[in-house]
């Protein structure tokens, strides 16, 4: 459609400019015939072909608009589901990096308008192109210098306008930070998340300062480069216009002089003034390309990223069920960019259908510990294995289909309580009876007994006829959602935190049971929790300090006997 | 990867600039037809 729409009407405006002049024409000859019947008979023609090229031209431009309507959404829809198969094929540790964020605020900015801009500006200077080729043999036959001229004084203003959308480009990527931070602040000011601590703390004001500080900032220097820009598109403008105003004034000379007709004098009027407006659209088109196509590297960078972590072509499978068990052979870690280790010479085996449970204070390493079993992250030095396979050496999805985990910071679908439990295993998500035995183990189901329609009720307040839940309930749901997975390997990163004290009880009295057949990690504060596991190992500032049973750490009276009191000395 | 976040001071570093840039730019529109394409085959 666009190519079609972009041929015909190319060749418009010479073919209306030429018919305008053969009506004015045949009207100046017919005034002078005596007849005026005949005179109308012949400018008649003229007037059926102006009246055919119109109704084309208006047709056309319908078409148009509806073809680049439904492009425009086309492409919408097809550049965010490109923007999300490309998040879902790279590595968690582009997602914990600034600098990756700065890039997707780049990729995304306009970008579905930017692609349409680039493809048609291609088409814009075609039509251009053989528009203005039409016209310049006009002009050129007409009279070359007058071509000269005209044409010579658009240059100016292509050149100007090329340096500032350089530079407004410039100044969007420069403030990628910036627009992020007016997304955060607006975010913060909207979300249920947080509207209760900034309603309560009284954070309203300085937040939407904040906001207004950052927007000025960017803002200010907008104004300077649009300001600039538009006072030399006046100045390069007024010398274009002048040099117009010098070919008019040839024209009218001569037609005065009797050297050209009426006709002649509309017709190259009209060519003139076409043709300048025709040049100067090709510079701002191939501008607007310049312009859309810097953005557009920005898109094409996100989606040419690759994935960081190494993938093997012969992978391993993963060992089912296990029989050795789970060693780090001397592991460290530090995260990229930083310098810092996070975790030094971690050697431990938790053996299989074993229970661990990690202690330490906040920050230790616990967490990234985790992330690297579930190869989040590889090692900086040393290997894990499973069963005596380098965890590097399996096929990655293979180990992580294998692994259910519990994070503390887990995710509050806002979707289907069916959904909720059904995404531990997307392979189950329609197995409703499978879903319902995942949630009578623990807790989930009386939660479905009280929702208006059971499993298919839309959690959370994001969505009409959603329904919020307490923490406590989506923490259940959640560790329902670990308990789906098949694997034998269940990681349980802060299980309880949000449980009643109850319900807690009841999953560790239950916990034996649940983790039946499996090799459970636990991480956990509450030490009524961690004594439950078979070994507890305590880590402090990265390293492994202290393993053993709860009663032997106790004997060792170390680290985790100093915790473990202190703890307790709370409920005495 | 374009260098976006450099302001040249010199003649030739200007002109350096503009280059690299430009050539990144000309080299997106066969990828943005691309896209275009497979968003809508008859769009175009």
């Amino acid at each position: 459609m666009l190519s079609v729409s972009t041929i015909i009407n190319a060749a418009m405006p010479a073919l209306q400019a030429y018919v305008a002049a053969q009506i004015i024409d045949h009207v100046v000859r017919a005034l002078q015939q005596p007849d005026i019947w005949a005179g109308m008979q012949s400018t008649a023609p003229w007037l059926l072909v102006e009246f055919g090229l119109l109704t084309v031209s208006a047709i056309l431009t319908q078409l148009r608009v509806f073809a680049d309507h439904t492009l425009n959404t086309k492409l919408t829809h097809y550049i965010a589901m490109r923007i999300m198969q490309k998040a879902k094929e790279l590595d968690v540790q582009y997602f914990e990096d600034a600098a990756f964020y700065d890039k997707l605020q780049n990729a995304k900015r306009q970008a579905e308008f930017r692609a349409i801009a680039l493809v048609t500006g291609v088409f814009a200077i075609v039509q251009q192109t053989i528009t203005l080729i039409s016209f310049l043999v006009i002009v050129i036959t007409f009279q070359p210098w007058v071509a000269l001229i005209l044409f010579g004084a658009s240059i100016p203003a292509f050149v100007a306008q090329g340096r500032y959308s350089r530079l407004y480009f410039r100044l969007l990527t420069w403030r990628a930070p910036e627009f992020r931070q007016l997304r955060y602040l607006e975010e913060l000011m909207t979300s249920d998340k947080s509207i209760k601590e900034v309603r309560l703390f009284g954070l309203g004001d300085p937040i939407v300062d904040r906001h207004e500080q950052t927007f000025t900032s960017y803002y200010d220097e907008d104004v300077v480069l649009a300001k600039k820009r538009s006072l030399l598109s006046v100045a390069w403008g007024m010398v274009s216009t002048f040099s117009f105003y010098v070919a008019y004034a040839w024209v009218v000379w001569l037609t005065i002089r009797g050297t050209l007709t009426i006709g002649g004098l509309t017709f190259y009027l009209a060519i003139l003034r076409q043709s300048q407006q025709t040049f100067q659209g090709l510079f701002n088109s191939v501008n607007w390309i310049f312009e859309n196509g810097l953005f557009m590297t920005q898109l094409f960078e996100f989606f040419n990223l690759k994935p960081i972590m190494p993938h093997t072509d012969n992978a391993q499978p993963m060992p089912e069920p296990l029989n050795e068990g789970i060693v780090f052979h001397d592991v460290s870690f530090r995260y990229p960019e930083r310098t810092e280790w996070t975790l030094r010479h971690i050697n431990l085996h938790i053996k299989a259908g074993e229970t661990l449970a990690l202690v330490g204070i906040n920050g230790a390493g616990k967490t990234t510990l985790v992330k690297l079993l579930t190869r989040l992250y590889d090692p900086t030095e040393g290997s894990i294995t499973i069963d005596g396979i380098d965890i590097r050496q399996m096929d990655m999805a293979d180990l992580q289909r294998h692994i259910g985990v519990i994070f503390q910071d887990f995710v509050r679908y806002q979707m289907s309580l069916n959904d909720n439990i059904g995404f531990g295993n997307v392979v189950r998500i329609n197995d409703r009876a499978r879903i319902e035995h995942a949630a009578d183990q623990g807790g989930a189901a009386e939660i479905a007994r009280t929702l208006s329609q059971g499993y298919d009720t839309t959690l959370g307040r994001q969505f009409q006829q959603g329904r919020e839940l307490s923490g406590g309930q989506w923490q259940k749901i959640a560790l329902r959602r670990a308990f789906m997975r098949d694997g034998g390997i269940l990681i349980l990163d802060e299980p309880t935190s949000a449980l009643d004290a109850q319900y807690e009880y009841e999953v560790f009295q239950r916990f034996r049971e649940l983790t039946q057949g499996r090799t459970a990690i636990l991480i956990s504060h509450r030490f009524s929790t961690v004594r439950m596991a078979d070994r507890i190992a305590v880590i402090s500032g990265g390293e492994l300090v202290e393993h053993g049973t709860h009663a032997e750490l106790m004997a060792n009276n170390g680290d985790y006997a100093r915790l473990f009191e202190m703890q307790a000395s709370g409920y005495r | 990867m374009t260098d976006t976040t450099t302001e040249a001071t010199t003649w030739q570093e200007r002109w350096q600039l503009w280059l690299s840039q430009s050539k990144a730019a000309l080299a997106t529109i066969p990828t943005a037809f691309e896209l275009v394409r497979a968003a809508d085959p008859k769009g175009l």
